[in-house]
């Protein structure tokens, strides 16, 4: 999946984060909506997202299940789960992704993640580009 | 309603205060703009607060209204409808009667439920557009509906799958079967089924149902199903067509492994082995950035394990599994562990850290750099946020490059989002936040903190860790001004005690004494010497303990006064609605601004200023701002602009209320005085057109036509002026016809606290307002000259007309002494200065200032009392009144004596 043009949702209680995420993937003809995880459903279903970002920092798993579920069945959007705390192998991690189908990418710097405003924002960038487009090709292939 | 405990009323009415000033806040600005999705959840969240709180204090009928003014606002919360004016004035209006239902709590009142303004919230409730509000970009016909909370739809559709997966199933994993003649029959079926639900992406993923060249697809279609038969808890089918097509997948799922082609092995073995632990390995494992030897072991433990569950005759193989997933698990993890010595020195430094067992390795690499640097410390910053997200994103980058933030979290604090911040730096906590507020931001730096382990609510620190705070801060507890104002009074007592002790610890013959008594051991008794050097060393304690207990008591004294005070913000709140029913009342579109810039101000001075600013805003909306189509025709937008503000200027306020009106209208105002008698037309001609505007504050004047419920009667202007002279304070106004008007308004600070200079007479303390005086002069009483008759001195090259504060103000006479030096302060009011001759100049302080008698009150150069100690009495000095008082006792100039008396007669 080409990075340049995507239409992202950022689904996050973090507005730091949602702003930081805004200006790193927006500039460059995507389109980014931040929302807060109660609005994801509405808003998946209008503007029909490529990828869907869900940061799970201190967002209920069980909720993070539901929503995803929910978001399955109405938006073919890649899901990747964006956290600074649930690192890959951590028992969290595996307890969601059990239920979830996505794959995960790790905040360089805490929920907020200031250092996507610069030095970090690249490796961000890329790491979220592998994890959408391994998500892309299962969900393609399937 | 139960009895209930005082206590917990008083807090119930102060949280109450709190959600409905800041829903009232919202809504107001509701009516010019739109309220962001944040902010519809936080007028939501607050009328859920409420209704939670209803029910803490057993009042059923504010928990019934609360609720229903909750379910108003619901589909406003999911995009289902606008928040229209309808919808803002019935929220307000609920929000009036939660405030008395509130104030009824307060007085012990039983609350009464309005069912007739309870029924009209359940009318507008089912009047709202509801669904009608589509989009654009909606996918299909039901597409903003709520899908998942239509329960029949639901269930049909759950009943549909039910009746035709196993038939599918068949027909893909067994083509012979005579299920496969209706296999197309039945796609179709079950996605026009999904279309009309609007669930576009399972209706998609229906065809890989039909695709016998796609397990993974077909495994996926039955994933999401089975997403579907959990969340509405009804069995859709989805176990008998995978055990009818598990055969077939099995054998699709070993090649996949052997491919290690992850996105089918991902779906495949989330429909045949759910539960097992490479579920959730596989999309860790399987990515790109993963060491690809790790990749190829875990596909091999992969392959053995599934292929142990799904050949038949195989060993068990539940173990294989655990410790398959725990050894990948351990591998994946590894690079994220924080290594020893970087938890050691988070440990040392007493971070918490539970938040620091597991980082991003950048995040390790940083720290590790750091854990030989014994210079630096740990802060905590909680710094508020700019609203804008846009201004968010600018503003993280600013403080990303000013502080470098280890860690940083969105957090909720005082009720505003803030950004709590873990620093690891050389700087002092002053410094950090300096940097944090450097440039151009309006943020406020809520708290900060160097981590040392001793911090009890720390957000980042060791030992507790706080849930982000609630709307309104902290608690609080409501201190009745006189029981503050009597703590004032017994700080000043304890001065008093400190001002003994240190004549006391500082005698300046004491260590004469002693110098004098080691002497005499030196020569004639050495046994007595450790004894004196003790009563030294004491003597000097005693010093330190007497600098330290000044210093306290000064802190004590500052907080006390800190705590006489408030912010004018809550003043400033009680305003926008006021101005937006003014406006909607007369048809007109206003958009008020309030900028208290977070001047505190006494408690007292307040209440005086809320009349004044009410009316001279009501004023502006009704006869400064024009019509909104008068207004476009006027080249103006049709929404005015109405700002009120404060600023600080040294001790002084300055208020000011602007519009961008039509402005005063001189020539009404000047026919309008001409008429009234307050002036004759002759006269008004020669008035500049300040003076004219000036009429405007007379007593009954008004221009308006007619009398209304807010205008037209000429007594808020007036009443204006009179608080704000009482206040020690005047009123400017700043006319520009066509353009709008300003009023400014410059009172001191404070009223009851002032900043002063003490002084003594010998018999009595006078208290010199700090804006009056220029400075305290020690000179020789042969430095006084006599000008024309004048008492003076010269000072500074400059002769000073000199007045004793006693004959000014009629104060007893200081006892005879030969004092050869006189003590002056200086003062000076609108350009001209004396010199009042005091006994002895004491010191600065704050001072609260009490209540006079009116019989003190009108005494001449008398501004206020306030007590010092137990009972001294302090008078404070009033400018204006001094001035007045030296003018009338003066010999300036030329003047005669004689003539100096026909003046007074005259006068």
């Amino acid at each position: 999946m080409s990075e340049q043009a995507i239409r992202m949702v950022v689904a996050t209680a973090d507005s730091v984060f949602g702003a930081l995420c805004e200006s790193l993937f927006g500039g460059d003809g995507g389109i980014v909506s931040v929302t807060v995880h109660a609005d994801l459903i509405r808003l998946a279903r209008r503007g029909e997202p490529d990828v869907v970002l869900f940061d799970i920092d201190y967002c209920d798993p069980a909720d993070v299940s539901r929503l995803t579920a929910k978001l399955s069945l109405v938006s073919s959007a890649v899901v990747v789960l964006a956290t600074a705390y649930h690192a890959p192998g951590s028992a969290a991690l595996g307890a969601l992704l059990q239920t979830v189908s996505a794959t995960a990418v790790l905040k360089p710097d805490g929920a907020s993640s200031l250092s996507l405003s610069g030095a970090g924002a690249e490796a961000f960038r890329q790491a979220l580009t592998v994890a959408i487009n391994a998500q892309a090709r299962a969900d393609e292939h399937a | 309603m139960p009895e209930q405990d005082n206590g917990l009323i008083h807090e119930f009415a102060l949280e109450v205060a709190e959600h409905v000033e800041a829903s009232e806040r919202l809504l107001v600005r509701a009516a010019t703009d739109a309220l962001s999705s944040d902010e519809i959840n936080l007028l939501f969240r607050s009328f859920h607060s409420v209704k939670g709180l209803a029910r803490v204090v057993d009042c059923a009928p504010l928990e019934r209204l609360a609720h229903a003014t909750e379910s108003l606002l619901s589909p406003v919360r999911d995009g289902e409808r606008p928040l229209d004016q309808t919808l803002q004035d019935l929220l307000l209006q609920s929000l009036d009667a939660i405030r008395g239902a509130r104030g009824a709590l307060l007085d012990g009142a039983p609350v009464q439920p309005d069912e007739a303004f309870l029924a009209s919230l359940a009318a507008a409730l089912l009047d709202g557009p509801g669904a009608s509000a589509h989009d654009a970009h909606a996918v299909g016909p039901a597409a903003l509906k709520d899908i998942f909370s239509d329960g029949d739809t639901l269930v049909a559709l759950a009943e549909l799958f039910e009746e035709l997966l196993p038939q599918i199933a068949r027909a893909v994993a067994e083509p012979d079967s005579e299920a496969a003649d209706l296999l197309d029959e039945d796609i179709a079926t079950l996605r026009y089924a999904l279309s009309q639900v609007g669930m576009p992406a399972l209706e998609r993923s229906a065809l890989y149902l039909a695709d016998q060249r796609n397990p993974a697809g077909f495994a996926h279609s039955l994933c999401l199903i089975d997403h579907f038969s959990r969340l509405i808890g009804k069995p859709c089918g989805v176990d008998q067509a995978s055990v009818i097509a598990r055969p077939w997948l099995a054998v699709s799922l070993l090649k996949a492994i052997d491919a290690q082609r992850m996105h089918e092995v991902d779906w495949l073995l989330r429909l045949l082995l759910p539960t097992s632990p490479f579920v959730s390995l596989v999309p860790q494992f399987a990515k790109q950035d993963c060491p690809p030897e790790l990749r190829q072991d875990a596909f091999a433990m992969l392959a053995e394990c599934v292929a142990s569950e799904l050949i038949p005759d195989a060993p068990s193989s539940a173990d294989l599994h655990a410790m398959a997933a725990s050894r990948i698990r351990n591998l994946l993890a590894q690079p994220f562990l924080t290594p020893e010595p970087v938890s050691s020195f988070l440990e040392g430094r007493k971070i918490d850290l539970d938040r620091f067992r597991t980082l991003p390795p950048t995040l390790i690499e940083r720290l590790s750099g750091l854990v030989e640097d014994t210079q630096s410390d740990f802060f905590e910053i909680v710094v508020e946020l700019p609203r804008e997200r846009a201004a968010q994103a600018e503003f993280a980058a600013h403080v990303h490059q000013a502080v470098e933030p280890l860690i940083a979290e969105t957090m909720l604090a005082n009720g505003a989002p803030s950004l709590a911040l873990l620093v690891f730096a050389k700087k002092s906590a002053e410094a950090l936040c300096a940097a944090v507020l450097r440039g151009a931001w309006e943020a406020q730096v809520i708290a900060v903190a160097k981590l040392d382990g001793r911090q009890t609510h720390t957000h980042y620190g060791a030992v507790v860790r706080t849930a982000p705070d609630k709307i309104g801060g902290g608690a609080q507890v409501r201190v009745p001004v006189a029981l503050l104002d009597s703590m004032f009074g017994r700080i000043g007592q304890f001065f008093a005690v400190t001002t003994r002790f240190n004549s006391l610890v500082f005698d300046t013959e004491v260590p004469e004494i002693l110098r004098e008594i080691t002497e005499y051991g030196v020569l004639h008794a050495p046994h007595l010497l450790p004894m004196v050097d003790r009563l030294i060393r004491q003597q000097s304690e005693y010093a330190a303990l007497e600098t330290e207990l000044h210093r306290l008591i000064s802190v004590i004294h500052e907080m006390t006064l800190g705590l006489r005070v408030i912010p004018i913000d809550t003043l400033f709140s009680r305003f926008p609605r006021m101005v937006r029913d003014t406006a909607q009342k007369q048809g007109k579109l206003v958009r008020f601004d309030s900028r208290s810039n977070d001047i505190r101000v006494d408690n007292g001075m307040l209440e005086l200023l809320a009349d004044p600013l009410m009316h001279m805003l009501r004023n502006c909306v009704d006869h400064g701002v024009e019509s909104p189509s008068d207004r476009e025709r006027a080249g103006k937008a049709r929404t005015a602009s109405l700002i009120l503000s404060a600023e600080q200027r040294g001790n002084r306020i300055l208020l000011e209320i602007g519009d961008d009106g039509r402005g005063i209208d001189l020539d009404r105002v000047r026919a309008r005085a001409i008429a009234s008698d307050l002036v004759n037309a002759e006269t008004a001609a020669g008035l500049s057109d300040d003076q004219i505007a000036r009429f405007i504050f007379s007593p009954g004047f008004s221009t308006a036509p007619a009398v209304t419920d807010t205008s037209g009667r000429g007594v808020g202007m007036d009443v204006a002026l009179v608080n704000v002279t009482k206040l020690g304070g005047k009123i400017d106004i700043l006319n520009r016809p066509g353009k709008g008007v300003t009023f400014r308004i410059d009172i001191p600070l404070s009223k009851a606290i002032q900043s002063v200079l003490l002084a003594s007479t010998g018999v009595q303390t006078v208290a010199f307002p700090d804006r009056m005086v220029i400075e305290g002069a020690i000179s020789p009483v042969e430095s006084i000259q006599y000008v024309n008759g004048q008492r003076s001195i010269l000072l500074h090259d400059r002769f000073l007309p000199l007045f004793s504060v006693c004959a000014l103000l009629q104060l007893p006479p200081p006892p005879a002494a030969d004092d050869r030096e006189l003590s002056i302060v200086v003062c000076e009011l609108g350009g001209r200065r004396i010199g009042v001759e005091v006994g002895r100049i004491l010191r600065r302080t704050d001072m609260l200032i009490q209540e006079m008698h009116p019989r003190i009150a009108n005494l001449p150069g008398v501004g206020g009392i306030a007590t010092v100690g137990t009972d001294k009495i302090v008078i404070l000095v009033d400018p204006e009144g001094l001035f007045d008082l030296a003018r009338r006792s003066a010999v300036f100039g030329l003047r005669t004596h004689e003539a100096r008396l026909e003046e007074r007669a005259a006068e």
